[in-house]
C-alpha cells in the first residue's frame, strides 16, 4: 500500500474506531468484496455468504475500538471473516472431515491468456464447491488465504498432518471434479 | 511433488475474486443493523456501567480479602471507622462521605432514582467496608487496613464519577439527536 493510501487506510480505522459511519461505509467499500469472495469460497452458498459477512462486519464495527494496532486491520478482519464462516459452518454440521482418495493437480507450465485463465479458475471455484465441507475449509485456507497447515492446524484445533491429509484428498477430489467434466 | 494446484491459483489469483457484492445494498443493511445496535445500547448504558462496577468490585475484593485472610475479625462491635483513628483520617473520611452523598444525589435526580443493580454492587462495597472496620478494632495501628479503608472511598467515589459522566454523556448524545430531528 503506497504512503498516501496507507495514510488514508489509517485514518479512516481510527475514524471508525470514534464511531464515524461514514468512514465505516468507505472502510466497509474497500474490504466488503474480497471479505464476501471468502465467504463465498468458504460457504458456497451466495445468500449464506451474505449473511455471515454481514454478521463479520456488525462484529468488526463493534469491536473495532479495542484494535490496537491499526497495521494490523487487514489480517484481523480476514481472521473475523474466517472465524465467523467457520463459526457457521459448525452450526450447520457442515464441518466434518469427507477424507478419500489422494492426486496431482495437471500441469500449468504453459502461458495461457487471461480469458482461458478466468475460465479454469471458475471451474476450480466450481469443483471446489462440489466436495464436503471440511475439506473445502482447509483447501480454501491453504490456496486462497495464504495459511499454513500449521496455522490451519491451530484455527480448525486439528493436528497438522491432519491439515496436510486433509488439503491433500480435497485437491484430488477436486481434481477429478475436472477430469469427469472434460 | 509440485503442488501445481498451488502453484496455479498463486500466480492466477485475482482471476479467483469472481464474485460482486452489491455494496450499496449490503451496506444499507448493515447500516439499519449498526443503528439497532447504537439504539440498544443507548437504551441500557448501565450494562457497560455493570461491567466498570464489577471490575471495581473484584479489585476491592481482592485487596479487602488479602488483609482479612491473616487477621480475625472483630464480631463483637461494629468495628473502627476512620474518624476514630486519627483527627487527619476524620477529615479523609468526611470529605469522600460528603463527595459519595452529593454525587448519589446528582445521579438520583438526573436519572430518577440509582439502578437496583447498581445500588446492589454498592451495598456490596459497603459490605466490605464494615469488614474492614471490624478488621481495623483488631489493628488499629495497621496502615495497610487503613489504607485499603481509603482505598474503598476513592473506588466508590470513581464508581459513581464514572456512572454520572455516563448518564450526561448520554443526555448530551439526546440532545444532540434531537437538534439535528429539528
Amino acid at each position: 500500500m503506497q504512503t498516501g493510501q496507507k495514510s488514508i487506510h489509517t485514518y479512516l480505522i481510527l475514524k471508525s474506531q470514534e464511531g464515524d459511519r461514514r468512514a465505516q461505509n468507505e472502510l466497509f467499500k474497500l474490504y466488503a468484496n474480497a471479505m464476501y469472495n471468502i465467504c463465498r469460497r468458504m460457504m458456497g452458498d451466495e445468500d449464506d455468504a451474505k449473511d455471515v459477512l454481514q454478521d463479520a462486519f456488525i462484529h468488526v464495527f463493534d469491536k473495532i475500538k479495542g484494535l490496537r494496532d491499526v497495521e494490523m486491520f487487514s489480517a484481523w478482519i480476514k481472521r473475523i471473516v474466517i472465524n465467523h464462516c467457520l463459526n457457521s459452518l459448525k452450526k450447520k454440521n457442515l464441518l466434518v472431515s469427507d477424507i478419500d482418495g489422494a492426486g496431482d493437480f495437471a500441469d500449468e507450465n504453459d502461458e495461457k491468456d487471461n480469458e482461458k485463465i478466468n475460465y479454469e479458475a471458475k471451474k476450480i471455484l466450481s469443483a471446489i464447491d462440489k466436495i464436503s465441507e471440511g475439506c473445502k475449509t482447509v483447501l480454501n485456507l491453504y490456496l486462497f488465504e495464504g495459511y499454513d497447515h500449521k496455522e490451519i492446524a491451530q484455527i480448525l484445533s486439528i493436528s497438522e498432518s491432519a491439515s496436510k491429509a486433509q488439503y491433500s484428498k480435497a485437491r484430488a477430489k477436486v481434481r477429478k471434479i475436472l477430469a469427469e467434466e472434460i | 511433488m509440485k503442488d501445481k494446484l498451488k502453484i496455479f491459483t498463486d500466480k492466477h489469483r485475482e482471476s479467483f475474486e469472481i464474485h460482486e457484492l452489491d455494496l450499496e445494498k449490503t451496506w444499507d443493511s448493515l447500516d439499519r443493523k449498526l443503528n439497532k445496535l447504537d439504539r440498544k445500547r443507548a437504551k441500557n448504558p448501565w450494562k457497560v456501567l455493570l461491567k466498570i462496577a464489577a471490575s471495581i468490585l473484584v479489585f476491592l475484593t481482592v485487596t479487602a480479602g488479602f488483609y482479612l485472610n491473616d487477621q480475625r475479625i472483630a464480631m463483637n462491635n461494629n468495628g473502627i471507622a476512620l474518624h476514630n483513628v486519627s483527627s487527619e483520617l476524620a477529615d479523609t473520611e468526611a470529605f469522600y462521605a460528603s463527595q459519595i452523598a452529593d454525587k448519589i444525589k446528582i445521579i438520583e435526580i438526573e436519572s430518577g432514582g440509582l439502578d437496583p443493580e447498581i445500588q446492589i454492587q454498592l451495598n456490596i462495597l459497603d459490605n466490605d467496608y464494615l469488614s474492614l472496620k471490624k478488621d481495623l478494632n483488631d489493628n488499629a495501628d495497621s496502615e495497610e487496613v487503613i489504607n485499603a479503608m481509603i482505598e474503598y472511598y476513592r473506588i466508590k467515589l470513581a464508581m459513581l464519577e464514572k456512572i454520572l459522566n455516563e448518564i450526561q454523556k448520554n443526555d448530551d448524545n439526546k440532545e444532540h439527536e434531537k437538534a439535528q430531528t429539528i
